[in-house]
């Protein structure tokens, strides 16, 4: 069966930025103790992890050459363009100074390691054992960076790795997250042969905790100082992105409303005032344009734009009809229905009821003193009262194993007169209660340090 | 988790001290990490419930038996993997599972392997097809459940320890003589009869003039406010028992080699010849030395016309295999303990009958009416054998194969 879309697209966009994203805060901690500031941000080592994960995955040139030599080519080749995004590299190279171009932003070269990253992603059997494995090392492993960063970088230095190393974290969870669920959702496709498509739970539960996670992190990440402009950078970037997109997309519509427009104001009343639109001028006057290429490259953005669309539109529709065509026919032997099916109340477990604490029995009370006794003589193991014994037969069994003194015989019969006669004790006698409890406490003391074994009674059989 | 907690407050600790305020962040990051895969550990496999349902117990060999799998999550939390290892005995085919991989752990056990992932409360139910091709009793169960967490780790386990069985029995096909002068097999009981046997009580039917009041059923007259008598059983003629020799090839009785196709092939006679014994009205038992699961050495299901005992015949040659018990003769003179003379023996063997001849012919001087019915290619030879001593036999051949005959022609 054929892994969707989400598994041959979204995954490996998800892993690739993942491993950008740790990248770019191991990249900022080095770039930090070379005193330079971040230059190389997630993204860029995630086009390079790309570039690896695309050879790791090929089709073609599988020949043993390319597979020994392509790599560390390819590994030299990602190094030295994360080395040349440096501006300063740049101006020593143009200048002629390669030793001195060499010696700076050597952290660049962790381009290499990010080709090697995405190499290391050429399975895709393996996808959920990496991406599970990148979280797993990877999540503690960030404190590293971060403590070195800190340590070496101070005022504005530091606010720039903070900056860098912030939006490689925040990207890395979010990526990484997103990875293992898809690739978990792909696992169990590739295991169980079941569709995606009844597996939206799973996505959308993995994508909540990859949100979830990072909207925890932003407070907190704000609560703790780092600094509001990189906040802005990791908000503002994806979003004045997504503005673009949506403005480019959406300029074969306003250019079609507009020319309707256009059409329609003779037919309005005058007394109705549309506001101005002005189409590209299609009128060229030669003596003001040297070229007539801006105007066609316009027009035809437009029109290719606009086919995009439309293009996509078709095959949107035709997914739809195919999803319901395959939906009407396969109502009659559906091999998994799914629903959501709340237990009934009375199926539900009861709440689980806290344990009944027991009240500790008053040592002042005769029946709650010979309790107490019970519970000693329980804890100490040798005369635990038995369940067939009465109190009077458990005390003389105890005295008879040895135990000295009079005090549990005397408490047990104060317990049978007040519980089983149910006749009071004189206030002497409640008075003595609790010294005979303490009487016995200490018998039971003593008789630890007198175990009745000695050296003479001690046969040594050969 | 207590590793996971160490590390945390070591990052905490460190970035206080450092200064370092992003370590906050990765300890947050990591404390979060280490929770949620907590999670699945303790409540995953809680309020998990797997059952599976067979769209019947009982099936012939050839049926397809619609099976149910269902899996309910009842709890909040969502679980991102859970499979569940259903064990199958082996020789029972999952259409929609054509490769079945062999339990590491229960000898003659596949696994029926599935995973779901699912969300709050979610129910889901796969329907599975088994296409029952052989006879015998197919145990569904125990079943062996995962829980993983979001990262994928084995998170929980668990175990679903009921167990269903499917009891597929073996076809059984018309009977055809091959010729117009062949003897009927058995004996058979009038459809009606002057005599009923008021031991056989069968019932009651609205009274009619000329019952006797002593035939008036009193209670149930009283319980549906219409006078009813009693409905007795026709008086039974001869009862039938077919006694099945499992042993299939030549020699003692305990070697352990047989021949699958020779003893599938009596399986499909003596159910063919027990459903026409049965349709003829006859009291049909049957009677094998085959262990049945039990310790007992000989499988006997007493003879009787009752509606069920198709059935009943049925599981009975589902469970019974192929390794005899004991030797034939013994379960012939063991019939005698059980089945009262009188009654018909019907021998049922696909081998040569100079082994136990002399068995049967003790049963016929028993008082037993004995007859031989000699499966297999030299099934005519056999017969023949049989007749020249006096007891009525019949050759019956399975064309083409007992997987594909459409009838059990008897001869001679």
């Amino acid at each position: 069966m054929r892994s969707s879309w989400q598994a041959r697209f979204l995954l490996p966009a998800a892993q690739v930025l993942a491993e950008g994203g740790w990248l770019a805060v191991v990249y900022a901690a080095v770039q930090a103790l070379a005193g330079g500031i971040p230059r190389v941000g997630p993204l860029e080592f995630a086009l390079l992890a790309t570039a690896g994960m695309l050879w790791g995955r090929r089709r073609r040139w599988t020949g043993t050459v390319a597979d020994a030599a392509g790599l560390p080519l390819l590994a030299v080749a990602g190094g030295a363009i994360a080395w040349f995004l440096d501006p300063e590299v740049r101006g020593l190279l143009i200048d002629g100074h390669l030793t001195a171009a060499l010696s700076t932003h050597a952290a660049g070269w962790i381009g290499a390691v990010a080709i090697w990253r995405g190499e290391a992603h050429r399975s895709a059997e393996d996808d959920d054992i990496q991406a599970a494995q990148l979280l797993r090392w990877a999540v503690p492993g960030l404190a590293a960076p971060w403590l070195i960063g800190h340590m070496v970088t101070a005022g504005p230095a530091e606010a720039a790795f903070t900056a860098a190393a912030f939006m490689g974290t925040l990207v890395f969870v979010g990526s990484a997250f997103t990875a293992v669920g898809l690739a978990r959702l792909e696992a169990v496709r590739a295991a169980t042969g079941s569709d995606w498509q009844a597996n939206r739970s799973w996505l959308l539960l993995v994508l909540g905790v990859a949100v979830g996670l990072t909207l925890i992190g932003i407070p907190a990440a704000a609560f703790m100082g780092v600094p509001a402009k990189a906040l802005l950078t990791v908000l503002i970037g994806p979003l004045r992105a997504i503005l673009l997109a949506l403005l480019l997309a959406s300029t074969p519509l306003i250019v079609v409303i507009a020319a309707l427009t256009e059409l329609l104001r003779p037919l309005l009343p005058e007394t109705i005032t549309l506001p101005t639109f002005a189409l590209p001028n299609l009128a060229v006057d030669p003596s003001e344009v040297v070229s007539d290429a801006p105007t066609w490259i316009f027009y035809g953005i437009v029109a290719l734009l606009a086919a995009v669309e439309l293009l996509c539109l078709a095959v949107v529709l035709y997914l739809r009809w195919q999803e319901r065509r395959r939906y009407r026919f396969s109502q009659t032997d559906a091999f998994e229905e799914r629903s959501i099916v709340i237990p009934p109340p009375e199926d539900l477990p009861a709440p689980a009821t806290p344990p009944r604490t027991r009240r500790r029995p008053s040592i002042a009370d005769p029946a709650g003193a010979y309790l107490a006794a019970l519970d000693a003589l329980e804890r100490d193991g040798r005369w635990a009262r038995q369940p067939s014994e009465s109190p009077a037969i458990h005390a003389g069994r105890v005295r008879s194993e040895g135990l000295p003194g009079t005090a549990l015989p005397r408490l047990a019969a104060a317990y049978q007169l007040v519980r089983y006669a149910g006749s009071p004790l004189t206030a002497q006698e409640q008075r003595r209660v609790p010294s005979r409890l303490a009487r016995l406490r200490e018998a039971l003391h003593r008789s630890h340090g007198d175990t009745g074994i000695s050296l003479d009674n001690v046969i040594v059989r050969v | 988790m207590s590793g996971w907690l160490a590390l945390v407050a070591t990052m905490i600790v460190v970035g206080a001290v450092a200064a370092a305020p992003g370590l906050f962040l990765v300890a947050a990051v990591t404390l979060g990490y280490a929770s949620l895969t907590r999670l699945w550990t303790r409540f995953g496999m809680g309020q998990v419930v797997y059952s599976r349902s067979l769209g019947a117990t009982r099936a012939v060999a050839g049926d397809t038996v619609p099976l149910d799998v269902t899996i309910w999550n009842r709890k909040p939390l969502p679980l991102p993997w859970i499979a569940a290892d259903d064990l199958i005995t082996d020789g029972i085919s999952v259409r929609e599972r054509p490769v079945l991989e062999r339990d590491d752990e229960r000898f003659g056990r596949r696994v029926l392997h599935n995973a779901w992932a699912l969300a709050w409360f979610e129910r889901v139910v796969r329907h599975f097809h088994l296409e029952a091709r052989r006879r015998g009793v197919y145990d569904l169960g125990p079943a062996r459940l995962r829980v993983r967490d979001i990262l994928g780790r084995d998170a929980a386990a668990g175990a679903e320890p009921s167990e269903t069985s499917l009891v597929v029995g073996p076809r059984s096909v018309p009977l055809r003589m091959a010729s117009r002068n062949a003897a009927p097999i058995g004996e058979r009981r009038a459809r009606r009869s002057l005599f009923a046997d008021p031991a056989l009580f069968g019932g009651v039917r609205p009274f009619q003039p000329g019952d006797s009041l002593r035939r008036v059923h009193w209670r149930a007259t009283a319980r549906l406010g219409s006078t009813v008598s009693r409905r007795y059983e026709p008086a039974r003629g001869r009862e039938v028992i077919v006694a099945l020799d499992v042993q299939t090839i030549p020699g003692p009785h305990w070697e352990m080699t047989y021949d699958d196709e020779a003893f599938e092939g009596l399986c499909v006679a003596a159910a063919s010849l027990a459903r026409q014994l049965l349709a003829d009205g006859a009291s049909c038992g049957i009677a094998a030395a085959s262990f049945t699961g039990t310790i007992q050495q000989v499988a006997y299901l007493g003879p009787q016309a009752a509606h069920g005992q198709l059935a009943r015949t049925a599981e009975f040659l589902a469970r019974i295999g192929p390794i005899s018990s004991r030797p034939y003769p013994q379960l012939l003179t063991w019939l005698t303990r059980r089945f009262p003379p009188g009654g018909t023996v019907l021998t049922l063997s696909a081998r040569d009958p100079r082994a136990y001849l002399p068995a049967m012919q003790r049963l016929a001087r028993s008082g037993y009416r004995v007859e031989h019915v000699a499966l297999g290619a030299d099934g005519a030879t056999h017969a023949a054998r049989v007749r020249r001593h006096g007891i009525p036999a019949a050759s019956a051949t399975l064309d083409p194969g007992w997987e594909e005959a459409d009838a059990l022609v008897l001869a001679g």
